[in-house]
């Protein structure tokens, strides 16, 4: 079956951060590129780790967040602002996701539409055998390329 | 990943065909001869060499919507690009050109592209010295944005032979006689289409750009191509020196894009194993196949071939 593939989907894109820039420089790359993370990699382009929205938006929260139902019960209202405000100047790779999903070039589109669904992820890096970074694939790749594919006989 | 290119100043391309287009007036286009394609020297070489089946990482500064409009239509040339700009604040610049066929004029609105603030150059520098490493040769060409320095080609290239890559540049005087101070290139290509200044001098004899040529390879350059009266090109290497004529009439008109087709041609000769000579002659049959046609469109490496026939290579020392 002729299955689609990483490579013939990714975004052949090396947007990347290292883990002493500072936090506020990499809300301005999501900012720019539209990018939901971005990979933190080493002096040798491996992926090391992850920075999402995700993992910004939840350093600024208190860590009982999670069990409140609403942010109505937050103490302070400008407590979110304070948080990012402090760790604006520290490096990301305190807040970077360690080890990272990653894909391989040869991933079919299920496998990764699969791990989209399950993981809820929104953006996934593409690395070749060494871990190097090749790209990413983003939900509305996966999406946009599935829907362009044309059905074989069989799945019809 | 082979090739590293450095686009510093990367520009959206955009052309309007308006036959009989006039001022003061409406002039409507209709969308098939409204295009917008990525440009800027460096650009266009890592697009050229996408059609030669190789793959590139085209670095540099972008900014603002005209640099997202440059990113996705760049994304959507070839697979075999890979891109890497570091996103800035300010805008990149836009060419705008309006050919009119009936009345062959063609007018052009360059926007003066965006300022680069220093803190935007090291991080620049920063993610160039890690992909660097990845490729086997490097090309810097064509201008630089305001507030990057003219010897940056000097520093990119110092960072470049600390890990043993070959570098191309293209560029012009200003370019090139400041970041030689730093490092020297393996090949040193002049873009003369604004300026035939070398070193700060306008130079007139056929004898003034041998030496010159000559000068350079005794510098440290291992290639030097010096154009010559637009058409013509003086070569030099550690060998000696040779004027390279075309045998077939050149259309100035059809310039647009043959430096760009000489250096991804070189670059392509280069990764298939010639060396010195032969990689120019590649190249300079590749701008001249480029200029017997009207467009931006590269010659195909069939059409190359065929053109190194149409070549006259002559040893002047």
């Amino acid at each position: 079956m002729n299955s689609l593939r990483a490579k013939d989907f990714m975004i052949y894109d090396l947007t990347f951060v290292f883990e002493n820039d500072a936090v506020e420089d990499v809300v301005e790359i999501l900012n720019k590129t539209s990018f939901p993370g971005v990979c933190v990699v080493d002096s040798d382009l491996k992926v090391v780790g992850f920075v999402g929205e995700e993992d910004i938006i939840r350093a600024c929260l208190p860590s009982y967040f999670n069990l409140l139902q609403t942010a109505a019960f937050l103490p302070d209202t400008n407590l979110f602002i304070k948080n990012l405000k402090k760790i604006a100047h520290e490096p990301v790779g305190k807040y970077a996701t360690k080890p990272v999903t990653t894909v391989k070039p040869d991933d079919t589109l299920l496998y990764i539409a699969d791990m989209i669904m399950r993981k809820d992820f929104k953006i996934i890096p593409v690395v070749d055998d060494n871990n190097v970074l090749l790209g990413y694939v983003t939900r509305i790749s996966v999406l946009e390329s599935a829907v362009r594919r044309e059905l074989t006989v069989e799945e019809r | 990943m082979d090739i590293l290119a450095v686009c510093l100043n990367p520009a959206l391309d955009r052309e309007f065909v308006i036959d009989n287009f006039s001022l003061d007036k409406l002039n409507v286009v209709p969308n098939e001869k409204n295009m917008m394609t990525p440009g800027g020297k460096g650009v266009n070489v890592a697009v050229i060499l996408s059609k030669y089946g190789i793959k590139t990482v085209t670095v540099g500064f972008l900014g603002g919507h005209v640099g997202n409009v440059l990113l996705a239509e760049l994304r959507k040339t070839s697979p075999l690009i890979s891109t890497s700009f570091l996103r800035i604040s300010s805008e990149t610049r836009e060419n705008i050109a309006i050919a009119d066929t009936v009345n062959h004029t063609l007018t052009e609105i360059n926007s003066e592209g965006p300022t680069v603030s220093e803190e935007d150059i090291k991080n620049f520098i920063k993610r160039y010295e890690v992909l660097v490493q990845k490729v086997k040769t490097v090309v810097i060409s064509g201008s630089i944005p305001k507030g990057v320095p003219t010897f940056i080609y000097g520093e990119l290239t110092k960072i470049a032979k600390k890990y043993h890559k070959t570098v191309f540049w293209e560029a012009r005087d200003e370019i090139i006689s400041e970041s030689i101070k730093i490092a020297f290139p393996d090949v040193l290509k002049y873009d003369m289409r604004r300026s035939e200044k070398i070193l700060g001098k306008f130079l007139s004899s056929e004898q003034e750009y041998i030496q010159a040529a000559k000068d350079f390879i005794k510098q440290g350059a291992n290639l030097v191509i010096l154009s010559y009266k637009t058409i013509y090109d003086f070569v030099a290497t550690a060998d000696g020196v040779w004027k390279f004529s075309p045998n077939v009439e050149i259309d100035h008109s059809y310039l647009l894009g043959s430096g760009d087709s000489f250096v991804a041609a070189m670059v392509y000769a280069q990764l298939n194993g010639k060396c010195c000579i032969d990689m120019a002659r590649f190249g300079y049959a590749a701008a001249v196949a480029k200029a017997s046609y009207m467009g931006k469109e590269p010659p195909s490496l069939k059409q190359i071939e065929e053109y190194l026939g149409n070549i006259t290579i002559e040893r002047v020392e």
